[in-house]
């Protein structure tokens, strides 16, 4: 069912291209108001003239009488050198190139996106999940985008923290391709600690946005990026997710749009992972195999299984430990107790694992891989 | 006529040592003090007319002017009275000429003419020694006290009357009162047992090795987790007071006003000052002259912070200077004072502000970023030992007893003390990075390991050193004189990223 996504080639800033950008650019505007215009003008040009115009007047926005003067042809010249400078494309729903097929009918009127937009014509994925994920999320996220990617897939997620850094982080490690959908304009890096993973995404991925430059973080914008997220791909998967969160959200919208979505089953003491067991009781297909992403995606693949490497040989007390702690994450005085190992033992047998990857530390837990 | 008679007043935690000058002579009768006295100084004038009346002395219907030497300094509080009613019988001729030579008197005055004790006796009376004063008359209750000071003879002051009898030699000196029976906290301290302490093994190594090597400690964990309830036994496993330590830890108490009537600290101070406290509170502070914090209360001792993240960011971040040197150096615009600050930092908060198990929080990252962001990192890294405490099973079995940990610190302390005889220092904790390899050598395969470890870790210099040493401690609890491998593993997870 993999229908070839078509490619949009770079095309060049035109009046058009120009004039849409600078309507999703005008202070305050919102998404309903900007469809509103297009629909009534029927080109963004047209849109264009009639705000310069000053009749176009809602009520109770005051914020509005400003927008002609903000539509000056010096401005717009403005506008387009700086598109041009930061290598913006700009997609207006209804082109051929615009790049969610089929447009569903709530698909942002204009598109901005920066980076390489060839990434989009590759089988697109979504790896979504909580922003507080745990040790054992973050994993999965990365290793399932690692092999995704590697596969040919593109990887779509909201850059947030958490499950979606994962993701992305995990297609950009596997020199895969991976496009993020953010919540603010272009311009803006939030949240700021993933600045570097920015950086990854304009040069090795793409980053969308359906809003101007200068529109701030606002929680309710997040919600309403997902369903970009989930119109662009084909098949969701949910890692992490909190009963009500945005990755909820996303997998609902994925659903209503016919796409396949899986969740991630998780151990029943991990909180992180109700969200996911949730949306499997709902029906929701549980994700067994990283390879099952693939076969929804009619690509044919041999299960792999999620770890890379098979367990490495260890000392005595270092299975031991590994036995003990079962896979849930503990404390070392947790660790010692159910191993029956003194504190020293545990920190040497924790050690060996470390090493060899089967353990990793976090918030001063043990957490088994 | 003039008299003239030595007291003191305290500067911060120190004696200063003032001359009270009393002249008497004909004019209009009135009673002025000069010399920058504060309020309590300037009102002392209606306690001494009051004393001296209600002791049957006449009152000089004459002008006094009373003044305290050297004048550009600002006295403080109200222990300059008895020394003020001695100088004026002195100078009204109600004394014999030549009594008061050589003597200095501390003393607050009751209207009823008895004498009431003063704060800092210790400090003070030290700080008249050095002047060469031979003779100190203090209040009763501060008589112990006084007596802490080699070469001084200590007399008692119980009420005016009596003063001028005994100064006359009309009367013998009273006896000094018999010291309060030792410390009255210590009935507290008996009551708590780290036997009462279910599960923690790893806490109560890491707070033997705090108490042992005095490296600062924070216990991260969930509520319930029983941080706190070990954190207070940290009281009866510490090593006793060497007699200078004490004899600093009684100075500062004293100056505080925190023991009278008792004689040389036994116990280690514990502080545990709310974490509304404010950076005045924690550090010293005040004006025009700073007072010592809870910092400099806890010297020689622990300072207990509870619930850490709660406190304001500034005020623990007041702390990271006096915690590297070990006092304060407190600057205002009158004066300037160096408090000393060798304490135990003892820190107790939650992962997250819901608290909640490390694995099941349900706080968003954001919470949990805003809340950690309060403690930062350079605080965190004066921390030798952090861990993370996990919710206790209530079936665990209790852990040893405090006797016996006791023993373990009074060992490990022993091996430090001969360690460090011919160093500058007394604890591991205090031993500079550099001094490490020359001082308390690993033995090479271990020292391997050690750095192989902190490779492993990404560690930098600081944090090696401290594993280091805590590695040293933890065979010192063992009473061993070779650090192991497994001492340098369990250094380590002592040392964990617990935020």
């Amino acid at each position: 069912m993999s229908a070839p996504a078509p490619v949009p080639s770079p095309a060049a800033l035109d009046d058009r291209r120009v004039a849409a950008a600078a309507l999703a650019c005008l202070p305050g505007i919102d998404t309903d108001r900007l469809v509103a215009l297009f629909e009534r003008c029927g080109d963004p040009r047209a849109a264009l003239d009639y705000v310069r115009s000053g009749r176009y007047r809602p009520v109770g926005k005051p914020i509005v009488a400003t927008w002609p003067n903000t539509l000056t042809p010096a401005r717009l010249d403005a506008l387009a050198a700086r598109l041009a400078a930061r290598g913006t494309h700009v997609w207006i729903r209804g082109d051929a190139d615009y790049p969610i097929e089929p447009a569903p009918f709530d698909a942002p009127v204009v598109l901005f996106g920066e980076g390489d937009p060839t990434v989009l014509a590759r089988p697109l994925v979504a790896i979504v999940g909580t922003r507080s994920a745990s040790p054992h999320g973050l994993r999965d996220a990365h290793r399932l985008a690692e092999y995704l990617a590697g596969a040919g897939c593109t990887i779509v997620s909201g850059v947030a923290l958490g499950i979606d850094g994962a993701a992305h982080t995990g297609a950009l490690d596997a020199h895969g391709g991976t496009v993020g959908v953010v919540g603010t304009g272009l311009d803006i890096e939030y949240p700021r600690r993933h600045h570097a993973l920015y950086r990854r995404l304009r040069e090795h991925g793409l980053v969308v946005s359906e809003y101007g430059f200068g529109v701030p973080p606002e929680p309710y914008r997040f919600p309403h990026r997902n369903r970009i997220i989930a119109t662009l791909a084909r098949v969701t998967v949910v890692i992490e997710a909190t009963v009500t969160g945005g990755a909820r959200i996303t997998a609902d919208l994925a659903k209503s749009h016919g796409h396949e979505v899986f969740a991630l089953p998780g151990s029943r003491r991990n909180p992180a992972a109700l969200g996911c067991h949730h949306l499997i009781r709902d029906g929701v297909a549980p994700l067994v195999d990283p390879s099952d992403v693939l076969l929804a995606l009619g690509i044919t693949a041999a299960p792999i299984g999620w770890d890379a490497a098979p367990p490495q040989r260890v000392s005595p007390t270092a299975s031991r430990l590994r036995r003990a702690l079962a896979g849930e994450p503990a404390t070392v005085d947790q660790a010692a107790a159910q191993s029956g190992l003194t504190l020293a033992e545990v920190a040497a047998a924790a050690r060996e694992l470390e090493r060899t990857g089967a353990l990793e530390r976090r918030r001063g837990l043990l957490w088994p891989r | 006529m003039l008299a003239a008679v030595r007291s003191a007043t305290l500067l911060g935690i120190d004696g200063q040592v003032v001359t009270v000058e009393v002249h008497v002579s004909k004019g209009l009768p009135g009673f002025s003090v000069v010399g920058l006295p504060d309020a309590a100084g300037r009102e002392s004038r209606e306690r001494v007319r009051a004393a001296l009346l209600s002791s049957g002395l006449s009152w000089p219907l004459q002008r006094i002017t009373v003044n305290l030497a050297p004048a550009g300094v600002r006295k403080s509080g109200s222990g300059l009275e008895l020394a003020v009613a001695a100088a004026l019988l002195g100078a009204d001729d109600q004394l014999p000429a030549g009594t008061l030579d050589g003597l200095a008197l501390l003393g607050e005055l009751a209207l009823d003419g008895s004498v009431r004790p003063v704060a800092g006796t210790l400090a003070l009376v030290d700080a008249l020694a050095a002047a060469g004063t031979e003779c100190v008359i203090v209040p009763p209750e501060n008589a112990a006290e006084a007596a802490l000071v080699p070469g001084v003879h200590v007399r008692v002051a119980r009420n005016v009357g009596e003063l001028r009898a005994c100064l006359k030699g009309e009367a013998e000196w009273p006896d000094p009162p018999p010291p309060e029976s030792a410390e009255t906290d210590d009935a507290r301290g008996e009551l708590l047992d780290l036997a009462d302490v279910r599960g923690l093994g790893q806490a109560r190594l890491a707070l033997a090795a705090a108490a042992a090597g005095g490296h600062h400690l924070l216990l991260v964990g969930p509520p319930g987790a029983g941080k706190t309830m070990l954190a207070r036994r940290i009281t009866t496993i510490l090593p006793p007071l060497a007699t200078t330590e004490a004899l600093e830890v009684t100075r500062i108490q004293s100056a505080a006003g925190l023991r009278t009537g008792r004689g040389l600290a036994t116990n280690r101070p514990f502080r545990a000052p709310h974490h509304t406290a404010s950076v005045a509170a924690l550090v010293g502070g005040g004006s025009p002259r700073p007072r010592p914090g809870e910092i400099t209360l806890a010297h020689r001792g622990v300072l207990f912070l509870d619930e850490l993240a709660e406190f304001r960011p500034s005020a623990l971040d007041a702390l990271r200077q006096p915690l590297e040197e070990q006092q304060v150096h407190l600057s205002r615009a009158a004066v300037s004072l160096t408090f000393p600050a060798q304490l135990l930092l003892l820190a107790c908060c939650n992962p997250c502000p819901c608290g909640l198990a490390l694995v099941r929080c349900r706080c968003s990252d954001v919470q949990r970023a805003r809340y950690q962001r309060r403690l930062s990192a350079p605080l965190l890294d004066r921390f030798d030992l952090r861990l993370a405490v996990g919710a206790t099973n209530a079936g665990a079995p209790p852990g040893p007893p405090s006797s016996e940990v006791r023993e373990q610190v009074r060992v490990a302390c022993e091996r430090q003390r001969h360690r460090l005889a011919r160093t500058p220092w007394h604890r591991n904790a205090e031993v500079p990075g550099s001094a490490l390899t020359t001082v308390m050598p690993l033995p090479s395969p271990v020292a391997a390991l050690w750095r192989d470890l902190c490779d492993e870790r990404r560690l930098t210099g600081r944090g090696a050193a401290r594993i280091h040493r805590v590695a040293r401690t933890l065979a010192d609890l063992d009473d061993r004189a070779t650090v192991t491998a497994a001492d340098v593993h369990t250094a380590a997870d002592l040392r964990e990223e617990v935020l």
